[in-house]
């Protein structure tokens, strides 16, 4: 069974991967590699490709071929405009998302110590 | 090159081959399918030579990665779905019209399905039959990548 962190990520991967394009182009290989280096590890690294492709169809990123010196080219992706915009819109939902969620938690967090300070029988 | 290097190579080689089979069952044009292969090639090579398993790159069921990116290609069209289309409609036809001869001439036997298994009425077409004897039509090696190796 999945755990809550891969379900987190796969609900936020497409705009992770958008995000690492925009620091710089790169392969998969090395979208993957970043992404672990953030602390995000996928559970199946090859699940970054029907998501690219994705975002390849939607006009928000290009790919193109890079001459590597030990072996055949490799495909890298870039950002397009359209890509730079939808992240701009994705960040966004994701920080107004993250402040809901950090919000419930903090009450949560505080309830939990006033209950603690003052116990009761209610719940 | 170790025994052990050159299955890890040919399980590899076995596996890209058999994702571009499927790629192209499913209706994706051959240039994007030369690119896919060799994009998904490089990634399993970087992989393993940074010491993780095939399967961490692939998940743990093949079919389904090759799925998932086939499904983002928008291909166009499903040519497994069409050889089982057309071998369902094909089998409908057959009994169908054998149903309908036989009422039209009161043969009240009744009518074996192609399975063997299960015995049809002449008047009903019985489809659980018809689908499993079409979907024999279906190549599978494709969907059996997980169980190569």
């Amino acid at each position: 069974m999945d755990t809550r962190s891969t379900q987190l990520l796969k609900g936020t991967l497409d705009m992770c991967l958008l995000a690492t394009i925009a620091q710089r182009p790169c392969y998969g290989y090395e979208m993957v590699q970043q992404l672990a280096q953030q602390g995000l590890d996928l559970v199946s690294e090859g699940s970054i490709y029907p998501l690219l492709s994705r975002l390849q169809h939607s006009g928000y990123i290009e790919s193109y071929l890079v001459a590597s010196r030990d072996g055949p080219k490799r495909k890298y992706y870039r950002l397009l405009p359209a890509g730079a915009k939808q992240l701009e819109q994705w960040q966004a939902e994701w920080e107004m998302f993250a402040q809901a969620v950090e919000h419930i938690l903090k009450g949560a967090r505080s309830d939990a110590q006033s209950r603690a300070a003052y116990p009761t029988t209610d719940c | 090159m170790h025994r052990a290097e050159q299955h890890t190579q040919q399980r590899i080689a076995d596996l890209v081959d058999a994702c571009a089979g499927y790629w192209e069952l499913r209706g994706i044009a051959r240039e994007h399918i030369t690119e896919m292969q060799l994009e998904l090639e490089q990634h399993l090579q970087q992989a393993i030579s940074d010491g993780k398993s095939l399967e961490a790159v692939l998940g743990p069921n093949p079919a389904a990665f090759a799925e998932a990116w086939a499904r983002e290609m928008h291909p166009h069209f499903w040519r497994g779905g069409a050889v089982v289309l057309h071998g369902l409609v094909y089998a409908l036809s057959v009994v169908s019209t054998s149903a309908l001869l036989r009422n039209c001439l009161h043969m009240p036997q009744r009518l074996r399905s192609p399975c063997s298994r299960r015995i049809c009425s002449p008047a009903v077409v019985c489809l659980p039959c018809c689908s499993s004897w079409a979907a024999s039509f279906l190549p599978t090696s494709a969907l059996e990548l997980g169980e190569r190796h």
